[in-house]
């Protein structure tokens, strides 16, 4: 096997993994602990980074606020997440639904910098939709 | 399963779920203008920097010490955050030496895991129409990723 296909699914199982490890947190403290735990964990990842920089970040205002706020974009992704968790979501459930963000962006990209949507993604766009109606279907 | 609250068309978990959808998919465009503007390093710090600021505000949030058994919760939490972090490194990586028009979309196949343990492991119970659900999930998720 190919090295990058090993890394790639490796990769494929530690994000699939995180949905799981997410639900279990939340069983036992609040979304905000679980919230303010998981985001110390990016301390290392973000020191790690600035060491790979012996520069700095070198970069103007407005690039530090895009950069902060994709952080705080990310970041309330992932609080929600966790009270969705919290509220008796399943992991199995969704997670898949979260994974269609891309329609989300997807949509503000052709709308804001006009990309084109390839014939594959407008199918996506259509089923994503249906798929998360029979996802949220709940019996009671 | 959490029920439906009053004056609410949707349970909560779901309306919870969907908020996550709408912010992740928002912050996948987002994030695209950071990255055109600044290496992937950069970006890495800037990206930290916002969510610890977030991580500061909910501090002061009254609810931020309840739990049951806060030792295993917060163990878990932090394994969430380094797994995550660990996909980040090996996704990089696989990108520097492979095709990104492979990786994108298998890697976008990541639910295909949380369900198996979900299911398997953690003994969730999914119904005929989830599963159906899922199934064109992951075609509308591997779709979108292309």
């Amino acid at each position: 096997m190919n090295s990058w296909l090993a890394l790639s699914i490796l990769a494929l199982v530690c994000w699939g993994i995180t949905g799981n490890t997410q639900k279990i947190s939340t069983n036992h403290i609040s979304t905000q602990l679980s919230f303010i735990a998981f985001s110390l964990a990016f301390v290392p990842v973000g020191v790690a980074a600035l060491l790979l920089l012996p520069e700095g970040v070198h970069a103007t205002r407005l690039v530090w606020a895009l950069g902060i706020l994709s952080g705080i974009l990310n970041g309330l992704g992932a609080l929600t997440s966790f009270a969705a968790f919290s509220a008796g979501a399943k992991s199995s459930v969704a997670v898949p639904v979260m994974y269609l963000a891309p329609l989300i962006t997807v949509l503000m990209a052709r709308l804001f910098l006009h990309e084109q949507i390839s014939v594959a993604q407008w199918a996506g766009i259509f089923l994503a939709p249906v798929s998360a109606w029979l996802l949220s279907m709940e019996s009671n | 399963m959490g029920g439906y609250s009053r004056g609410r068309l949707m349970p909560r978990w779901l309306l919870l779920t969907m908020m996550t959808t709408l912010l992740w998919g928002v912050w996948g465009f987002e994030a695209k203008l950071v990255v055109d503007r600044a290496t992937p390093f950069a970006a890495q710090v800037m990206f930290t920097a916002g969510m610890l600021m977030l991580g500061a505000a909910v501090l002061f949030s009254r609810d931020r010490y309840r739990g049951v058994n806060r030792a295993r919760g917060v163990f878990y939490a932090v394994l969430t955050g380094i797994l995550g972090g660990v996909g980040n490194v090996f996704f990089l990586i696989a990108l520097q030496n492979g095709k990104a028009s492979i990786i994108v979309p298998l890697t976008s196949l990541a639910p295909v895991v949380t369900v198996l343990v979900g299911v398997t492991v953690m003994r969730e119970k999914v119904n005929r129409y989830q599963v159906v659900g899922l199934a064109l999930a992951l075609v509308a998720i591997f779709l979108l990723s292309l």
